[in-house]
């Protein structure tokens, strides 16, 4: 059983005075690997400027770029098509980073009681199961209260956000519970913004879970970049001169 | 040495007229000031300097493979030989930079090592520091002002001349440049060592620029010049790490410069030192030294490290924890002589506080055995005082080769109860005489 998708994921940044000197790092382009085959994608970038591809230390494929002339808006278009299969993944090593708190995953006193509190079944399947339950039980999903710089401990102390800080919240258990898990960003079927989830390493194989839906990840979760956090493998990070208020429009969608 | 003497004003005078400053922050306020000088030289026989170079050499080569290893194979965490957890939870430990080889395999060019000598004549190290050590400059630019206060004292005692530290700097960034210019990169005016940056940008022949003046385009390096937009070759940072590249570390960062870590992972441009080393010069780390001169080198370490203890491990911490009051504890996190605390200054209240820290955090902390140091004369207006004083060695290593500056950094500490000599906590500086016999 596989699925094809064929993907487009539209971004782009006004700004209401020009700026420049902007530089920056794209992970906008799905990477192909056992159980995700990107057949074909298209990158279109306006103002139309050439870019170097990258991968970084994660793994993540990048496109680094600058745009020196005063521009008013940056726009990234990505389409393209992807067959998943999730049978298809394979066994990994572990990657020990995983298993350790990062920035926005740093158990707070508040997590670390929330933590104690919880019982958990022996078997890390299990266990990886149990977690997201926990972070569904504390977790109101609600845009616009936490931010894109928001951690774990804040988001729960909050007991409310969106995908992210479900992500980060899920990490911080996971990893205090002894299991390696890591952060993973990308689009999902459906049309709307792109969406962020986990993988944990269970059996040596990184399964997907999803603690903002609440269930485990199938064919229509198409992979962007991975990291230990959001810190990790933002889909775009830039920098420029200017003292513009920027304005951000995102349409995404994935169909079979 | 009564010459020396004679010229202390004279000196201090000259280092006030060249802006020899060091600034410190107290209380959120930014305060600059001169760095005293105190005349009486440290004086090193050959005999004992040849020691003291063979083992900075092999610590100094030792560390830089622990680094190439830690952020590729991971060979000394597979073989046990150092747990895991002291590396993947060192702040310094970057994992942004795994897989990435920087020019020549070295990461820490220019080394700063602080020693200090016991009473018992050995040389202890204290630590080390791979990021971005300061302090060659005070010794240099002392130095050259005795000569020309008192040429004769050089003339008649066989004291080496340091005066080559610039160059040594420029033979290192040479051996890895990758074809450009060389820059030393400076936060700017209002960071401690400003005038360090300057200083030695000149005397390495160097382009001194910050932020503004350098930009990344295809993935190199460029310095916007008057004569136009110059490749860099090699760029000697005095920033942190995590202020470096805004698109890979701390995105608010508005010293660094944007995709320098892409230029950097093309191999397009040397970064002295590298990225990362931080996991290398951590207070927890420093306790695997020994043993990573045994296991990469396969020999017995020349200089020792002073005795200490890692709670981390079963039997220290019950060591630690009876023997307290008599140890120096150290909070891994902190640098520059802060989250330094001897047991001995602490109320049985604060040491009860301590002791439960420990035990909730073993990590955080190492205790070492107080060193009963050798003092060393310094003047205290027309009276001579005994005072704590340290070594900081400046091992400079390039694509093929390891040098250490004959000379480094004595600092003393001006309270005659205190052990901490850094200069951030108030200390001064001397000039260190190695002798050619």
């Amino acid at each position: 059983m596989s699925r094809q998708l064929h993907f487009f994921y539209d971004i782009n940044l006004e700004f209401d005075t020009p700026v420049t000197e902007h530089a920056f790092t794209l992970r906008c382009i799905p990477p192909s690997f056992p159980g995700q085959e990107v057949l074909d994608v298209t990158l279109e970038l306006e103002p139309g400027v050439p870019y170097t591809r990258q991968r970084d230390s994660f793994g993540n494929l990048m496109q680094i770029g600058r745009i020196a002339q005063p521009h008013s808006h940056f726009r990234y278009t990505v389409h393209g098509s992807a067959r998943l299969d999730l049978e298809g993944r394979r066994q990994e090593a572990d990657t020990p980073i995983y298993r350790y708190p990062s920035a926005y995953t740093t158990p707070s006193p508040a997590i670390l009681a929330c933590h104690q509190g919880l019982v958990l079944p022996e078997n890390p399947a299990e266990k990886a199961w149990a977690l997201a339950q926990a972070v569904a039980a504390r977790m109101t999903y609600l845009p616009g209260v936490t931010g894109p710089s928001t951690t774990a401990a804040q988001a729960f102390d909050a007991g409310q956000g969106v995908c992210q800080d479900y992500a980060h919240l899920y990490l911080t258990l996971a990893r205090l519970s002894g299991l390696s898990a890591r952060y993973v960003n990308g689009l999902t079927e459906g049309e709307g913004a792109s969406h962020a989830w986990c993988e944990v390493w269970l059996a040596g194989i990184w399964t997907g879970i999803d603690p903002t839906r609440n269930q485990w990840v199938d064919d229509s979760y198409l992979r962007f970049g991975v990291g230990r956090d959001f810190g990790d493998c933002p889909i775009e990070r830039g920098v420029f001169l200017g003292q513009a208020i920027q304005r951000q429009t995102v349409f995404m969608k994935v169909c079979q | 040495m009564d010459s020396m003497i004679r010229h202390k004003e004279q000196i201090n005078q000259q280092l006030a007229r060249y802006g020899v400053k060091f600034g410190i922050y107290k209380n959120g306020a930014f305060h600059e000031r001169f760095f005293p000088y105190d005349p009486i030289p440290r004086i090193i026989t050959a005999q004992e300097w040849r020691v003291l170079e063979r083992g900075l050499r092999q610590r100094v080569d030792a560390l830089n493979h622990f680094l190439r290893d830690i952020y590729g194979p991971k060979r000394i965490l597979s073989d046990g030989v150092v747990p895991e957890d002291f590396v993947y939870r060192s702040p310094g430990y970057l994992p942004q930079c795994e897989g990435i080889t920087p020019v020549g395999g070295i990461y820490s060019h220019i080394s700063g090592i602080d020693l200090v000598k016991g009473k018992d004549g050995a040389w202890y190290i204290l630590e080390d520091n791979l990021r971005i050590p300061s302090g060659a400059s005070y010794p240099l630019i002392a130095r050259d002002l005795c000569r020309r206060c008192s040429p004769d004292t050089f003339r008649h005692n066989g004291v080496l001349d340091n005066r080559n530290y610039g160059q040594l700097l420029r033979k290192t960034m040479d051996s890895v440049n990758t074809g450009g210019i060389h820059v030393v990169f400076t936060p700017g005016r209002y960071n401690a060592a400003y005038f360090e940056h300057s200083y030695l940008a000149e005397q390495a022949g160097a382009v001194l620029a910050e932020a503004g003046d350098l930009y990344v385009r295809d993935c190199t390096l460029y310095y916007r010049s008057i004569q136009g937009d110059q490749r860099v070759g090699a760029i000697y940072r005095r920033v942190s790490d995590e202020y470096m590249d805004p698109l890979t570390f701390e995105p608010e960062s508005l010293i660094g410069i944007p995709n320098l870590m892409a230029a950097y992972r093309s191999g397009n441009v040397a970064v002295l030192n590298a990225f990362g080393n931080g996991v290398a010069d951590d207070k927890g780390i420093y306790y695997f030294v020994p043993k990573m001169i045994r296991y990469y080198l396969g020999e017995e370490p020349i200089l020792h490290n002073a005795p200490t203890y890692l709670p981390f491990y079963q039997e220290d911490m019950h060591y630690v924890l009876e023997h307290m009051d008599t140890l120096v504890i150290k909070d891994v996190a902190e640098a520059g002589g802060y989250g330094v605390i001897f047991g001995s200054n602490l109320t049985s209240q604060a040491l009860d506080e301590l002791k439960r820290s420990i035990l909730t955090q073993p990590r955080r902390f190492i205790a070492q055995e107080v060193i009963d140091f050798q003092d060393l004369p310094i003047l205290d207006g027309e009276v001579q005082v005994e005072r704590k004083a340290d070594l900081r060695a400046f091992v400079l290593t390039g694509a093929d080769e390891i040098t250490v500056w004959p000379s480094g950094l004595t600092r003393f500490s001006r309270n005659p109860d205190s052990f901490i000599v850094n200069s951030s906590q108030g200390g001064g500086f001397k000039d260190t005489w190695i002798l050619s016999h």
